[in-house]
């Protein structure tokens, strides 16, 4: 069920601006049919969202495209054109350098960057903000962007992790968790990989893959005689929208 | 297994430095072997200092006179320094115990990470991974938390290392991580905030951690998240149910310890489907009760949520 704080939800209207099975439509028609009530303040939030949430799948998939290595922190590796590695295997944006010069960097030059999946998902948070914003809101938006995995994220940006979640829709993070992950290759402790629809994922490092298949890869990072297999947590991994859709907004 | 006391190399090491160290050593190994091989093989040496040496001790001049166990540690440094063979590990757990008081040896005395060296960084990350989840070693876990927070406080990665500290499943552990928002590093603080970012508080400190943690220290189970799943992970989390119930739990599980009875069963079957809040307000309420009169808290738990919530109400003004 929808709401909007400044007027009636036409759910047939709001539908019909999105061809049938597209990712748009398709989150808005299980938002609609949910049992849980989702607020918004207007329409135009919704589709910031809706917009963003098909961003964000759109941006894997560039990832996934563009082949950006998979490397663990230690190995990391970024454009010092426009980051600074840092010795825990983070990147921060350069002085002088504009960020959204920066983030449109690492979707045209993937093969200059390498790191683990969380920080990848980030990268992918970033340039769907970024898609939507342009360059000049974006820039005055985010004039400071540290890339390391869930660690030290903007404050606008929002990213939090959510439990039991009532509904999951494209664009969400999931985890996979590996309890009987391999001590000696902790980098398969889990993979973060974003929801694209339909029964498929994108998971830095294992790529575009059905559930099954990202836990069989984790299932083959685990210690001989494993007990447990991995598993799909009740997690969503998100942005704020909303903050980011009123920023938007109020520097119209 | 070697000494604790301090040998002569390490404090040459403190002295001189890791260069100066192993400037010493080669002249020595080319003037006088045989003081070079007592020095090295001191009871007391500490493994940092061995790491340092491990290319001049690795000369024909040395070969097959480096005491056994020093000997082997170098083996095991050098199998975990890069590509490592997953079956490695369950080499290690078949192994037993002598492989796990050397890698517990290694750990000890080698907390001193001797450079911003990613070799040996991860050298110590896997052992620490090791000795937790392969050999069930908690006695580690006080060293385990001064290497994340010392690692943390020089900028390094600590992922793997607070991984492991968790992975250890133990509640007990929990205050050497609280006992850090004492401490007068903001780093520290701010890292312990973040490690234990399951705790409910608005402005986190030492005092309202432990008590938290002991309010709630049967109830607690581990929930596998970690740095790479959340900025912020909910390592543990209270079972609710069983605060209520007053049955503590499995660490792994969140299941009560004890089996339930039918009964049981169906009264936490209806108390997951109250509100949040009232589930809460509820477990706090049974907990204290439990503690504070045993004969009154059995008279309470059979009433109906309802009776109970009122009860509460009237007696602590817990639901205003």
């Amino acid at each position: 069920m929808i709401k909007l704080a400044d007027g009636e939800f036409d759910p047939k209207k709001a539908l019909e601006q999105y061809p049938e099975g597209s990712i748009e439509y398709d989150i808005l028609s299980r938002m609609i049919k949910s049992d849980h009530l989702y607020n918004y303040s207007s329409q135009d939030e919704l589709d910031f969202e809706i917009t963003m949430r098909k961003n964000i799948v759109d941006s894997s998939i560039a990832v996934y495209r563009g082949r950006l290595a998979f490397r663990t922190f230690r190995e990391s590796k970024c454009n010092e054109d426009y980051w600074v590695r840092r010795p825990d295997g983070g990147f921060v944006l350069k002085r002088d350098v504009k960020p959204a010069d920066a983030i449109n960097d690492i979707f045209r030059n993937p093969r200059k960057y390498g790191t683990e999946c969380a920080t990848v998902m980030v990268m992918i948070f970033y340039k769907s903000v970024l898609d939507i914003y342009g360059d000049k809101l974006f820039n005055n938006a985010f004039s400071e962007i540290t890339l390391m995995n869930w660690q030290e994220l903007d404050d606008l940006m929002g990213v939090a992790t959510q439990r039991k979640v009532p509904d999951y829709f494209e664009g969400d993070c999931r985890y996979f968790r590996n309890p009987d992950v391999n001590p000696l290759t902790p980098e398969w402790q889990g993979e973060n990989a974003i929801f694209l629809g339909g029964r498929k994922y994108f998971g830095h490092g294992i790529g575009i893959a059905t559930p099954l298949m990202i836990i069989e890869s984790l299932n083959s990072n685990r210690i001989e005689d494993a007990e447990a297999s991995a598993y799909l947590m009740d997690t969503a991994t998100r942005p704020d929208f909303r903050s980011l859709y009123l920023y938007q907004k109020h520097s119209a | 297994m070697p000494a604790s006391s301090l040998g002569l190399l390490d404090n040459i090491r403190y002295s001189n430095g890791i260069q100066g160290l192993i400037n010493y050593y080669r002249e020595l190994l080319r003037c006088d072997l045989q003081k070079a091989l007592d020095l090295i093989n001191d009871p007391g040496l500490r493994f940092c200092t061995l790491y340092v040496l491990k290319s001049e001790v690795s000369g024909s001049e040395t070969r097959g006179k480096l005491e056994p166990s020093y000997s082997t540690a170098l083996e095991l440094a050098g199998k975990l320094s890069g590509e490592v063979s997953p079956r490695f590990e369950k080499e290690v757990r078949a192994a037993g115990g002598n492989t796990a008081a050397l890698l517990e040896w290694m750990f000890r005395t080698g907390l001193e990470e001797i450079e911003p060296d990613s070799e040996y960084e991860l050298i110590m990350e896997r052992i620490a991974c090791l000795l937790v989840k392969s050999c069930n070693n908690r006695s580690i876990l006080p060293e385990l938390a001064e290497l994340i927070f010392f690692r943390h406080r020089r900028g390094a990665l600590i992922h793997e290392l607070a991984w492991a500290f968790f992975e250890a499943r133990c509640v007990e552990s929990l205050p050497l991580i609280a006992y850090r928002l004492d401490s007068p590093d903001i780093r520290d603080v701010r890292l312990a905030i973040k490690l234990l970012g399951f705790i409910p508080a608005d402005s986190m400190t030492y005092d309202k951690a432990m008590s938290w943690i002991s309010g709630n220290r049967p109830f607690l189970y581990y929930t596998g998240e970690s740095l790479h799943l959340d900025g912020r992970p909910q390592h543990y989390r209270v079972s609710l149910a069983a605060k209520y119930m007053c049955l503590p739990v499995s660490p792994d599980t969140g299941e009560p310890a004890v089996p339930l009875r039918d009964t049981g069963q169906e009264l936490l079957v209806s108390f997951s489907k109250l509100s949040d809040s009232l589930q809460q307000k509820l477990a706090d309420f049974s907990w204290y009760l439990y503690r504070q009169d045993n004969y009154e808290w059995n008279r309470w738990i059979r009433l109906s949520f309802k009776e109970q919530a009122e009860r509460l109400n009237q007696m602590t003004g817990w639901l205003s």
